[in-house]
């Protein structure tokens, strides 16, 4: 591993740390916040930050700390979590994200001092503290003993005394006890003990075995927080308990005392205090956590120290947040694995060949004349149920919570809110709904679309909302749920719904409709989705370019999905994508055409219908139209388009498929059978070869053979081009 | 046996309408009988369609037709040579495989000019051996260009 691999993971990571950031951040409510999740927000933080000054990322090292700081400011006081706050955090862990995306990419570097000066307001942050991540990165070669030292005389600042036993597991992570020493040798006047007492002699000494703990001292003007962050990095592989005092007792091992006292009480198991099993069972459960716990208080039953009150109810939690958090680590370790998507990708090729390869196998048998109830007949079902199966979990594998993409869309929001002056809430449902990653990465677009527009041209103005007697801050609801194997991503905003008044005279205006157009209210909403059409008559930044709906709609179809809307006057509005749960496989309509097999998805098709000859009209001089109730349909000759077979002449042996493409731009595709409906995998013509105009893709059949995908957006839209430079008819008649 | 020698190359030598062609061996991937091939849309007469490779697709390019020799029927006695360029997997229809052969620095001549256009598109190199001549096909010129088929 070079150091641009070791980076490379770095920032994986980083993104994964982000949205625990953000789906941390945006868990916590202030009106019950929780300190877990305050911490585990803050440890992302954190470990961006390490990580950060490892790479020498000094402007990602700078904010994080500013940001660490703020986080530490409410994990000390939980009760200072506010809205407002919260929002000032989700905004900077946007800024967070842009600085770890310009670390990783290049670019302008951004300039986060606006975001610190608001971070330090908002948190009274002393501003002087800034200068510490450097020291932090730049480790100063400072020469230490860890031999005795005496112990200087207090006069200012606090003494605490720290006990120190590392696991084996520390070591093993690479971690060095002498940074940690050197680090807090920083942070004021120190000394350290080394406990060699357990060491064993040569003969019995163990390489897997630790024998060392330490007994730290250090006077210092740092808080306990700040003494504890320097074993951030190593709490979990550690037995650590920091003690405040003054100093002017000998606390000699009082802490390690008490755990073992407490322990001798509780249980009968005999206890080494050097037993390394002690350290896991310490940590893993839970009633000896609170064994840990209970340290501060005893310290004061026995006079030893004076502490002040605050300090000790401070530890309590976090030493309690320590253990959850090994236990959650390492379960968290044991669940998932790390896996390049190639692989899975190759894998689910395999499984695509598999699949063919067993319905080959089939259709060779049935042709064989075997029976079903035959050995070999049983056979070949249990490896249909097996491959089953096995491409039901293989695409499991691949399949991924649509969360991520609905965090995304709280910053959406947040941007969105800032430049608009609007206000709106993001509320989430079945943001755990999974779905093939293929699909996941096509969804981003549109939805941020979607919300865009549900705020832009939904949400009204606060103002505006609070004359209505709606509540000031709007709320956008964003649901995810599996419908009959596809998925339904729900966009619903409580805003003002869609005027349909304006829809109808700027659908005019913009030559969308023609003015004798009777439309009921559904179909006024669907003119939203057409090319060109933007209601707004001031174009924003956020949407009103008026490439918006008709751009969602087609990319939602190139998917193979759809898109909806239902609006409700002054209510607001929901908009609707159904979504195929994979790319990789699909609905097809297989047909033949002059001795030609093609599939045409599914999804595409409206309705199949013959047709007699009357029904047909030449335009012009070449495009046929066929009508179809009160529209005109552009008739698409599949076989001849393709250059397959001359132009057809008789129309009424063959079937139509009437295909929609987008709003208002549906075409007739005109074939001699239809001769079935079959799942079928979808292989690239790209990867071997080009991108084929009017074909999609290719798919192999059963029998081995390979159909084409027809591309139906481009062979309609060709043929919707002809006819109306043809004929300049309007095809919405 | 051919003799292993580490200045040698290997080349396969193929046989379209009478004439000998090669490519060298290191891009060949198999050989195949022949099979039907799925036509594309409007495509150029020389690439015969797209056929089913182990769940691949690749495209098959008739050398006969692409060439400008004339074009022969395709049957089953026709050879479909699977190779590589690049990352892209693409196969060559030819009447019959003649033989593998093993090559010097000293037997590969550049392509003579002969002022044959046929010889500057498509010919890299030419291989000598005993009496035999054989032109080795670029296969870099044989698929159309993207841009002219890309919509």
């Amino acid at each position: 591993m070079n150091l641009d691999e070791i980076k490379a993971t770095f920032f994986v990571e980083c993104s994964d740390l982000m949205s625990e950031l953000e789906s941390g951040l945006f868990s916590i409510t202030p009106d019950d916040p929780d300190i877990e999740i305050v911490n585990s927000v803050f440890r992302a933080v954190h470990s961006i930050k390490g990580g950060a000054g490892s790479f020498g990322l000094d402007e990602l090292v700078h904010f994080s700390h500013v940001f660490e700081n703020a986080l530490d400011f409410i994990r000390t006081d939980i009760a200072q979590v506010t809205q407002e706050r919260l929002d000032l955090l989700l905004r900077a862990s946007d800024l967070l994200a842009d600085i770890i995306a310009v670390s990783r990419d290049g670019g302008d570097s951004i300039d986060a001092s606006a975001m610190t000066a608001e971070l330090e307001l908002g948190f009274d942050l002393q501003s002087g503290d800034d200068s510490e991540p450097e020291e932090e990165i730049e480790y100063a070669a400072v020469p230490i003993s860890i031999m005795d030292m005496e112990l200087g005389q207090p006069d200012d600042g606090n003494q605490y005394k720290i006990s120190f036993v590392a696991d084996m597991e520390l070591y093993l992570c690479g971690h060095d006890p002498r940074q940690i020493f050197r680090e807090l040798s920083q942070l004021g006047e120190y000394s350290a003990v080394c406990d060699t007492d357990e060491v064993p002699s040569l003969e019995e000494f163990n390489l897997d075995e630790t024998h060392l703990s330490w007994q730290i001292e250090i006077k210092t003007d740092k808080s306990e927080d700040e003494i504890r962050e320097v074993f951030e990095w190593v709490d979990s592989y550690c037995e650590l308990s920091i003690e405040a005092g003054n100093g002017e007792v000998d606390l000699s091992d009082a802490d390690l005392d008490d755990v073992f006292a407490d322990f001798e009480e509780g249980d009968d198991f005999p206890v080494d205090p050097f037993d390394e099993s002690l350290n896991d069972d310490c940590l893993s459960a839970e009633d000896d956590a609170s064994t840990v716990v209970e340290l501060p208080v005893k310290k004061e039953k026995s006079g030893a120290v004076e502490a002040l009150a605050e300090d000790n109810n401070k530890p309590e939690p976090k030493v309690a947040a320590a253990a959850g958090k090994k236990t959650g680590n390492s379960v968290k370790k044991s669940k998932t694995i790390r896996v390049e998507s190639l692989k899975v990708d190759s894998m689910i090729n395999l499984m695509g060949e598999l699949v063919i390869s067993q319905s080959m196998l089939t259709e060779e048998i049935n042709a064989s004349g075997v029976g079903l109830s035959t050995s070999l007949g049983l056979a070949l079902t249990q490896l249909q149920n097996l491959t089953r199966e096995i491409q039901g979990s293989v695409m499991a594998i691949r399949a991924q919570p649509v969360q991520p993409v609905f965090m995304r869309m709280s910053r959406v929001i947040r941007e969105i809110c800032n430049s608009t002056g609007k206000k709106a809430n993001l509320v989430f449902e079945g943001e755990h709904t999974e779905v093939d990653s293929t699909v996941i990465e096509g969804l981003v677009d549109p939805i941020t679309h979607l919300i865009r527009n549900a705020i832009d041209h939904g949400v009204e103005s606060p103002e505006k909302r609070l004359e209505m007697g709606k509540p000031e801050v709007g709320t956008i609801q964003l649901s995810a749920s599996h419908n009959s194997g596809r998925i339904l991503i729900e966009i619903k905003d409580d805003g003002a719904g869609i005027n349909r008044a304006r829809v109808l005279e700027k659908a005019l205006e913009n030559g969308v409709i023609s003015s004798d157009a009777n439309l009921s209210d559904n179909e006024i909403d669907d003119l939203i989705f057409a090319a060109g059409f933007s209601t707004n008559e001031v174009v924003t930044d956020v949407s009103g370019r008026g490439v918006g709906m008709d751009v969602v709609r087609q990319s939602v179809q190139a998917m193979g999905g759809r898109v909806s809307i239902t609006s409700t006057p002054n209510s607001g509005s929901v908009f609707t994508l159904s979504l195929p749960l994979t790319l990789a496989i699909l609905d097809g309509m297989v047909i033949n055409d002059s001795n030609k097999v093609f599939v045409i998805p599914v999804s595409s098709v409206i309705e199949t219908m013959s047709v007699r000859s009357s029904d047909i009209s030449q335009i012009g001089t070449g495009g046929k139209v066929v009508k179809l109730r009160n529209n005109l349909v552009p008739i698409v000759d599949v076989a001849n388009e393709m250059g397959f077979a001359p132009p057809r002449t008789s129309y009424e042996e063959g079937t139509i498929l009437i295909v929609e493409s987008g709003v208002n731009s549906i075409g007739a595709f005109i074939v001699d059978s239809i001769i079935g409906q079959q799942q079928v995998v979808i292989k690239s013509l790209e990867r071997n070869f080009q991108r084929v105009p009017s074909i999609a893709a290719a798919t192999i059949l059963g029998n081995g053979n390979i159909a084409l995908v027809l591309d139906v957006d481009n062979l309609v839209n060709k043929k919707a081009k002809e006819v109306a430079q043809q004929s300049n008819l309007k095809l919405t008649a | 046996m051919l003799e292993k020698n580490s200045n040698h190359e290997e080349f396969i030598i193929f046989r379209v309408q009478d004439q000998e062609f090669c490519v060298e061996m290191s891009s060949t991937r198999e050989l195949r009988g022949w099979t039907p091939a799925t036509a594309l849309p409007n495509s150029a007469d020389y690439l015969v369609g797209i056929i089913n490779l182990r769940g691949n697709i690749i495209p098959i390019v008739d050398l006969a037709k692409r060439l400008g020799l004339a074009a022969s029927e395709q049957s089953e006695r026709h050879v479909i040579i699977v190779v590589r360029l690049q990352d892209k997997q693409f196969g060559l229809l030819v009447d019959a495989v003649s033989d593998i052969v093993s090559v010097g620095p000293d037997d590969i001549r550049p392509v003579p000019n002969t002022n044959s256009e046929l010889a500057e598109e498509f010919f890299k190199q030419v291989i000598v051996q005993d009496k035999r001549i054989v032109c080795q096909i670029m296969l870099e010129q044989l698929l159309p260009e993207l841009e002219v088929i890309a919509a």
